[in-house]
C-alpha cells in the first residue's frame, strides 16, 4: 500500500495522528495560558527588575525605561519603555558598546505592536511581552500534549507538570522583564515538544529535523551561555536514522556491514540529513558565539579568576603564574569587577585581558581537577537558592517595599529549597532521570513513541549538566543565582520526565511495535490508566 | 533523481529556516552622530537616560543648541597620554576612569569656565570624563572630553538650560551656587535659609580662644565680604544679614582655622534665588 506523501510526513497510514488529542491539547494549552496570565497580572503585574543587563538588549528597539532618573532600577519593575534615539557605544555591551544579539529580540519586536493593541503606554510595555509569553506557554504546552505518548490523562498530567515549572517563581517573572531569558526558557519547552515529535516514529524526517533545528537555534541564540546546549542538540538530532518522507515505513533493509569504518560510514549514511542539520545549527551557534561581545568574555574570565580561582587557592600567586599573568594581581583576589580594589583598575589587567580567556580557564581546571568538586558544590548550593535575592519583582505602584519578591506560584522553588542542606539531591535527580531515561530507551517492548520520553529525559540531563558547567567554569559565583536559572529550569523539567518514565510500562501480549512504525497512541494500553 | 532532489530540497529548506530564525537574533546598529575628535568646548549634549550620562564612557550623540534642555556641556578637551596611549585597543573603562578620572577634577578650571570670582561658591556641577569609542581609539584618536552636568532635580535627572560658560556672572546662576537648608547643602534655586560666600575667613590664633572671640574675629570680615558679595551696603539691605560659622572646639583641635560666611534672610524665612549682586 502506498500512502500519500502528505500523510507520510506525519506517519504512515494517518492523515492527522493528533486528531484525538487535539481538543485536550487545546484545552490544556488554553488553561495554562489563563494560569500564566493570572499569575503575572492578578493582584498587580509582577516581573523581574533590571540589575543593569537590560540596556544592551532593549536599546536595539529604540527604547529606554521610563522611570525616575535617580531610581534604582533593580528595586522595582518599570514596565513602560519610551522611544529613545541611542547613539554609538551607549547602545551595546557595557564598557565596550559591542552589539549584543539575542533571539529575545524577536519576542520584543512583537511586543511593540501588542503594546499598542492592548492600550499600554509607551513604545513598548513589558506587560505586553508578558501576554505574548503567556500565549506562547499555552501553545508549547498544547504541543507537548500532542507530542507526548500515552493516554490523554497522562499527557495532560506530564505537560501540566512542565507548565507548573514554567509558572514557578523566578521563571515566570522573566516574562515581564527586559532580559534575554524568556526566549531561552520558552525555547527549551518548545524544543522538548519538538524533540518528542522528532523521535516519535523511530526515525527522523526532514520536516521534523528542520523544526528541531529551528527551535534549537532560537533557544541557543537567546544568550551566549545557551550555546552550551549544542552537544545535547547534536546528540538529539543524530540519534535516530533518517527516513525519507516518500519512503514507506517498514524498514530500509540495508546490507550488513563489517569493519568499524564501514559501520561508521553506514551509520553516517543513515543519518546524513541529521548531520547536515546539526552542522547548520553548529555553524550558526558558532557564528553567534563569535559575534558575542568580547567584553563579556573578559569580564567572565576576570570573575572566574578573582572571585573563584584565587580566593579558594592555596597558592594564588602560583595560579596567576600558571595562567601566564602578573602575580601581583593577587591583591585583587576576592574582588568583583566593580570593586575599588578590582584588578580591572590596574595596568597589569591589560595583559590579563589578552592572556586569560575562557579557553585558558578551561585549561586551568583541566590541569587542576582538584578544584572542581568545590566548584560543583558552590554551584549546587546556588541552585538551591533558585533565584537572586537582590532583584525586585513588583512595579512601583504596587505599594510594596522596594526590592520585594513575589511567590504566587513557588512549587518547584519550595522543593528546590529543600536541597539547601543537601545539594547532592540535584545530582541524585539528574542520575535518577538519566537512569530512568536509559531504562525506557533500552526497553524494546515499548514503542518508539514511548521511548522518545527516555530520549528526552537523557537530553534534559545532558543539557542541564552542560549548562551547569558552562556557568561554573565561566564566571563562577558572580551573579550565580541569575546565571543558574536555565540550569534550574532544565533540572526542574527532569521531574515531569521522571514521572513520565515511571508511568511507562511494556506493551502487553498483543504484540511488539517495530521501532520504525508509527505509534498509535489510541492503542497504547501501556500508558492507559 | 527524485530522491536526490528531495534530499537537496530538504537540506535547502532546513538551511533557510535555520538562517531565518538565526537572523531574528540580530538587531540594528546605532551609529555615532559625531566624533569625539570634533568635540568643542561650549557644546551641549542631551543624555536623558542615566546610562548615557554616567555608564557609557563615550558620547557620540549630536550636539544641541544650549538654549534647549540638555544634560551636559563640554568644558574642555585634552589628549590621553602615558601608558594608556600606547594601547592599540581601547583599555577597559574601569582602568580609564582609574587613571584619567581626575583629569576632569580640576576645581580651578571649572570655576574659571563658570566665571566664578573669588567670592562665588559654586555647587552642584559635576564633571564627567568621556573618551573615544573603541573604533575611534583604534583609528588613533586619543581625545578626551570633560563634561559638566548639573544636579538632579528631585527624581528627575539634571537639566541644564543655557550655557554654563560664565554662568556665575549671570542672574540665572542660582542653580549653580551653594546654599544650605538646615544641615543639607543645596543649590540656591531650591528653598534654603543661607547662601554661601567665598573665601572663608582665616582665624589666626595659636590656641583655642573660645566661641565669642572667634565670632568677634570673623563677623567684621564676613560683613565686609557680604557687602562685596551683594554689591551694596548691608545698611541699605535690612532684609539681609550675615552669619559667621566658626569652628567648634573639636574642629579647632582637628586643625580647622577658618570661618565660613553666610548670607541669611533677616526674617530667617526660607527663600529661593541668589543675593549675589552685580549680575547681568
Amino acid at each position: 500500500m502506498t500512502v500519500p506523501r502528505g500523510r507520510r510526513a506525519f506517519g504512515a497510514g494517518r492523515q492527522f495522528p493528533w486528531r484525538r488529542e487535539a481538543p485536550a491539547a487545546a484545552l490544556t494549552g488554553a488553561a495554562w495560558t489563563g494560569v500564566m496570565l493570572a499569575r503575572l497580572f492578578v493582584g498587580g503585574a509582577i516581573g523581574t527588575a533590571d540589575q543593569g543587563d537590560s540596556r544592551r538588549l532593549m536599546c536595539q528597539l529604540g527604547v529606554r525605561a521610563l522611570k525616575p532618573f535617580t531610581a534604582d532600577p533593580s528595586r522595582y519593575v518599570y514596565t513602560t519603555w519610551t522611544s529613545h534615539q541611542w547613539y554609538g557605544e551607549a547602545c551595546g555591551a557595557d564598557g565596550s558598546g559591542e552589539p549584543y544579539y539575542s533571539s529575545q529580540l524577536a519576542l520584543l519586536r512583537l511586543a511593540k505592536p501588542v503594546t499598542r493593541l492592548l492600550g499600554y503606554p509607551g513604545a513598548l510595555d513589558l506587560r505586553a511581552l508578558g501576554v505574548i509569553c503567556a500565549v506562547v506557554v499555552g501553545v508549547v504546552v498544547a504541543a507537548l500534549v500532542l507530542a507526548l505518548p500515552g493516554s490523554t490523562r497522562v499527557r495532560v498530567g506530564v505537560a501540566s507538570l512542565v507548565a507548573l515549572a514554567v509558572a514557578d517563581g523566578s521563571v515566570a517573572q522573566y516574562f515581564i522583564s527586559p532580559y534575554s531569558e524568556p526566549a531561552a526558557l520558552l525555547g527549551i519547552v518548545a524544543l522538548s515538544a519538538a524533540l518528542l515529535w522528532l523521535w516519535r516514529d523511530g526515525a527522523s524526517t526532514w520536516p521534523r529535523l528542520t523544526v528541531v533545528a529551528a527551535v534549537a537555534t532560537f533557544t541557543m541564540l537567546a544568550k551566549p551561555q545557551l550555546v552550551a546546549l549544542l552537544p545535547a542538540v547534536v546528540l538529539a538530532l543524530v540519534w535516530l536514522p533518517h527516513r525519507p518522507v516518500h519512503r514507506d515505513a517498514g524498514g530500509h533493509g540495508h546490507e550488513p556491514t563489517t569493519g568499524a569504518l564501514r559501520r561508521l560510514a553506514a551509520w553516517a549514511g543513515e543519518r546524513w540529513p541529521a548531520l547536515v542539520a546539526a552542522a547548520m545549527v553548529a555553524a550558526v551557534s558558532g557564528a553567534y558565539l563569535g559575534a558575542s561581545p568580547r567584553r563579556f568574555s573578559e569580564l567572565s574570565a576576570a570573575n572566574g579568576v578573582f572571585l573563584e580561582i584565587l580566593p579558594h587557592s592555596d597558592d594564588p600567586a602560583g595560579d596567576l603564574r600558571s595562567l601566564g599573568v602578573d602575580p601581583s594581581l593577587v591583591s585583587a583576589s576576592g574582588t568583583h569587577v566593580d570593586s575599588p580594589r578590582s584588578a580591572l583598575r590596574t595596568l597589569p589587567y591589560l595583559e590579563f585581558r589578552t592572556k586569560v580567556t575562557q579557553a585558558s580557564i578551561l585549561r586551568f581546571y583541566a590541569t587542576h581537577p582538584d578544584r572542581l568538586p568545590r566548584l560543583a558544590g558552590e554551584g549546587l548550593r546556588g541552585m538551591a537558592a533558585w533565584r537572586p535575592h537582590y532583584i525586585g519583582n513588583y512595579t512601583p505602584d504596587s505599594g510594596r517595599e522596594p526590592g520585594a519578591r513575589e511567590c504566587r506560584i513557588c512549587v518547584y522553588a519550595a522543593v528546590f529549597s529543600m536541597a539547601r542542606q543537601q545539594p547532592g539531591l540535584f545530582v541524585a535527580l539528574w542520575a535518577a532521570t538519566l537512569a530512568a531515561g536509559i531504562a525506557v530507551l533500552r526497553n524494546r517492548r515499548l514503542s518508539a513513541h514511548e521511548r522518545a520520553v527516555g530520549r528526552l529525559s537523557i537530553f534534559l540531563v545532558v543539557a542541564a549538566t552542560s549548562q551547569f558547567w558552562a556557568v561554573m567554569l565561566s564566571e563562577g559565583i558572580s551573579d550565580l543565582h541569575k546565571h543558574l536559572i536555565v540550569t534550574n529550569f532544565l533540572t526542574a523539567l527532569c521531574v515531569p520526565m521522571l514521572v513520565a518514565c515511571l508511568f511507562l510500562r511494556p506493551k502487553d501480549s498483543r504484540g511488539v511495535v517495530a521501532p520504525t512504525a508509527v505509534d498509535d497512541s489510541s492503542g497504547s494500553p501501556s500508558l492507559r490508566r | 533523481m527524485r530522491g536526490g532532489a528531495g534530499r537537496a530540497g530538504g537540506a535547502l529548506v532546513c538551511g533557510i529556516v535555520v538562517l531565518v530564525v538565526a537572523s531574528s537574533a540580530y538587531g540594528p546598529s546605532t551609529p555615532s552622530a559625531t566624533s569625539t575628535r570634533d568635540a568643542v568646548p561650549g557644546t551641549c549634549h542631551v543624555a536623558e537616560d542615566p546610562n548615557e550620562l554616567s555608564a557609557a564612557i563615550s558620547d557620540t550623540a549630536p550636539a544641541v543648541p544650549c538654549d534647549r534642555p540638555h544634560q551636559t556641556e563640554t568644558l574642555w578637551t585634552g589628549r590621553v597620554t602615558g601608558p594608556l596611549d600606547a594601547e592599540e585597543r581601547r583599555p577597559n573603562p574601569e582602568l580609564i576612569n582609574a587613571m584619567l578620572g581626575r583629569a576632569c577634577d580640576d576645581y580651578w578650571r571649572v570655576r574659571s569656565y563658570l566665571g566664578a570670582d573669588a567670592h562665588d561658591s559654586h555647587w552642584g556641577v559635576t564633571t564627567l570624563l568621556k573618551v573615544p569609542t573603541p573604533a575611534e581609539w583604534a583609528e588613533g584618536d586619543r581625545t578626551f572630553r570633560c563634561e559638566a552636568t548639573g544636579p538632579p532635580k528631585g527624581t528627575d535627572g539634571p537639566s541644564l538650560t543655557g550655557t554654563l560658560r560664565g554662568v556665575l556672572r549671570r542672574s540665572d546662576s542660582a542653580a549653580y551656587r551653594l546654599c544650605r537648608s538646615g544641615p543639607a547643602m543645596v543649590t540656591c534655586d531650591r528653598p534654603h535659609d543661607r547662601e554661601a560666600m567665598s573665601p572663608d575667613v582665616g582665624l589666626d590664633r595659636p590656641i583655642w580662644p573660645g566661641d565669642q572671640v572667634l565670632h568677634a574675629l570673623a563677623r567684621p570680615a564676613c560683613r565686609a565680604l557680604g557687602e562685596t558679595y551683594i554689591a551694596a551696603s548691608l545698611a541699605d539691605r535690612p532684609d539681609v544679614s550675615v552669619v559667621a560659622e566658626v569652628p567648634g572646639r573639636e574642629q579647632w583641635d582637628s586643625g580647622t582655622r577658618h570661618a565660613r560666611c553666610w548670607l541669611v534672610s533677616s526674617t530667617l524665612s526660607p527663600r529661593t534665588g541668589t543675593l549675589r549682586g552685580g549680575l547681568r
